[in-house]
């Protein structure tokens, strides 16, 4: 489903990234995990398209985006992936059904219906007419997912999503998570949470900026 | 979807749009109100001179006489040679053509179609009158011309002559009162206060031009995170653009009612104590006040587009 190779990012000296290598199938969920700087956060960026790489491939569903400009990364990423952040990135004046179906205003039509699914679908149909600032951090996170994936993508990309919430929170999302993963849906999450590390198919762990240790939970691999 | 988006956007920067709609709309009254006045102004003007029927007095010179309705001076003319005896008049004071006369202006020497007939001459032909040589326009019958009334009540030695024409500035320059003059000093008022408030307008529209572009850049900053949620989104240039545009639509014509309002209140207020006054915006009004608004609105919008153009959408999103 997706893979990199020899994905650099340097930002001046610093190289944040250096020769990431990885590919994950469909239908898997993968973690990311390392220290902080690690590049973490980095590398989804670079996979999401927000960011440039400075060399290297990335290819997603078998179409290399590395060399794509904004416009055809926005609309690759419209029609294939959803991102959820830490920090949720809510549009603070629009209610959480709104926030939902702003990303299928930018798809194509907004469909209420739809919207209100993929809210219910994280449990949240009772608080659709509610604004960000009266939601709690779990809740918030919840309406995230549900922004993510109601344009049905194929790939999740998820940058600590439970970074910021409780234990139940973060039981609830990786929940979330595993029923998308039934449908097929590939999900790759950045954490640097164990317990939820060790909930996943693989799991890659970065050490500056290279991977230290690609773990699949059906074969161990180790560099 | 979109409509919705754009109200709510505005509704939660109310505390910037609202400056920045002031700023417009402050102008706009000013530059409305300016035109309202001067319309007004003309208005005023034309009121009073159709009470007065007459739109010059002109004093009649000495040795002008009057005859049939208009003062006249007798030349010899040579005409092919011939010496012959006219009637010649201003062409600016005649009532009626009368077909024996040839009519002699300050600028333009005119023949009458029955003299010319009569004199056998055609146009570009030449006279002798005075020693100078003329070429006179054939002025076709049926020609209108001004009226006259006479200030003892006959053409002959009279002393004034009260007109009404269509032309009083062809009066400049002789003895005559020009009575647009007249009402125009009387009411000379209005037309400085139209001078006065377009000054004031003038540095107004500086003044909010300044003010809605800063603000549009401070809202282009403080909405780089939001541009960084729309993008990760997939927001595409083109449907951002359209939302920033369609707020900066609806700033516009919030602006131009507004100011419709804003210039019907302050010409009220300035022209209040004039006699039969009715506030009336016309077409020109509307299109000024439509025009200075999108040409703010236009700018804050571009300054917006290059604030925000090209930003690394990571940074965006940390609100750098």
């Amino acid at each position: 489903m997706i893979s990199t190779v020899d994905l650099c990012k340097d930002y001046g000296s610093v190289k944040a990234l250096d020769n990431i290598s990885f590919s994950v199938g469909r239908g898997r969920i993968m973690s990311i995990m390392g220290p902080s700087g690690s590049g973490k956060t980095t590398l989804i960026n670079l996979i999401a398209g927000l960011d440039q790489s400075t060399s290297g491939r990335i290819s997603i569903g078998g179409t290399d985006i590395t060399d794509f400009d904004n416009d055809e990364k926005a609309r690759f990423r419209l029609e294939h992936l959803g991102i959820i952040f830490q920090q949720f990135h809510l549009v603070d004046y629009l209610t959480a059904l709104d926030n939902v179906m702003l990303a299928q205003y930018f798809h194509s039509m907004p469909d209420r219906e739809d919207a209100m699914q993929s809210l219910k679908m994280v449990g949240l149909g009772d608080r659709a007419d509610h604004l960000p600032g009266e939601l709690s951090g779990g809740e918030k996170q919840r309406v995230a997912i549900a922004r993510a994936i109601t344009n049905d993508p194929e790939l999740i990309l998820a940058d600590e999503p439970t970074g910021n919430l409780d234990e139940d929170n973060e039981r609830m999302v990786m929940d979330i998570f595993k029923e998308l993963k039934v449908e097929g849906k590939t999900i790759i999450l950045v954490t640097h949470n164990h317990s939820l590390g060790e909930q996943c198919d693989e799991v890659i762990r970065l050490k500056h900026g290279r991977v230290d240790n690609h773990r699949i939970r059906e074969l161990e691999m180790v560099k | 979807m979109l409509l919705n988006i754009v109200t709510k956007s505005i509704k939660s920067r109310r505390d910037l749009y609202f400056p920045m709609i002031m700023a417009v709309v402050i102008t706009l009254s000013l530059i409305g109100a300016a035109e309202v006045v001067g319309d007004e102004f003309n208005r005023v003007i034309d009121r009073e001179m159709s009470k007065y029927g007459i739109n010059v007095i002109l004093r009649l010179e000495e040795g002008e006489q009057a005859t049939a309705g208009v003062p006249v001076q007798l030349k010899t003319a040579s005409v092919n040679g011939e010496q012959k005896e006219l009637a010649v008049t201003p062409v600016f004071s005649l009532m009626e053509i009368n077909p024996a006369w040839i009519i002699l202006g300050q600028s333009d020497y005119v023949v009458g179609q029955l003299v010319a007939d009569e004199l056998g001459i055609e146009q570009g032909d030449a006279l002798t009158i005075d020693g100078a040589l003329i070429q006179p326009s054939i002025l076709k019958s049926g020609t209108r011309f001004d009226s006259y009334i006479f200030s003892n009540g006959t053409p002959q030695n009279a002393s004034l002559a009260l007109i009404r024409t269509d032309n009083p500035g062809m009066y400049e320059g002789r003895n005559a009162i020009i009575l647009k003059e007249m009402v125009q000093t009387r009411y000379r008022f209005l037309g400085s206060i139209e001078s006065l408030m377009l000054t004031i307008a003038m540095i107004s529209v500086l003044a909010s031009f300044a003010t809605v572009i800063n603000l549009a850049r401070l809202d282009a900053g403080k909405r780089r995170k939001e541009l960084g949620i729309f993008k990760s989104l997939g927001g595409s240039g083109s449907r951002i653009l359209l939302l920033i545009s369609s707020e900066y639509l609806i700033l516009s014509l919030v602006s131009i009612i507004a100011g419709v309002a804003g210039t019907l209140l302050l010409s009220w207020a300035i022209l209040q104590y004039v006699a039969d006054y009715a506030p009336v915006i016309g077409l020109t009004t509307i299109f000024y006040i439509s025009g200075v608004t999108f040409i703010a609105f236009g700018f804050a919008g571009l300054t917006y587009m290059i604030e925000s153009h090209n930003h690394n959408v990571v940074h965006e999103l940390r609100g750098v």
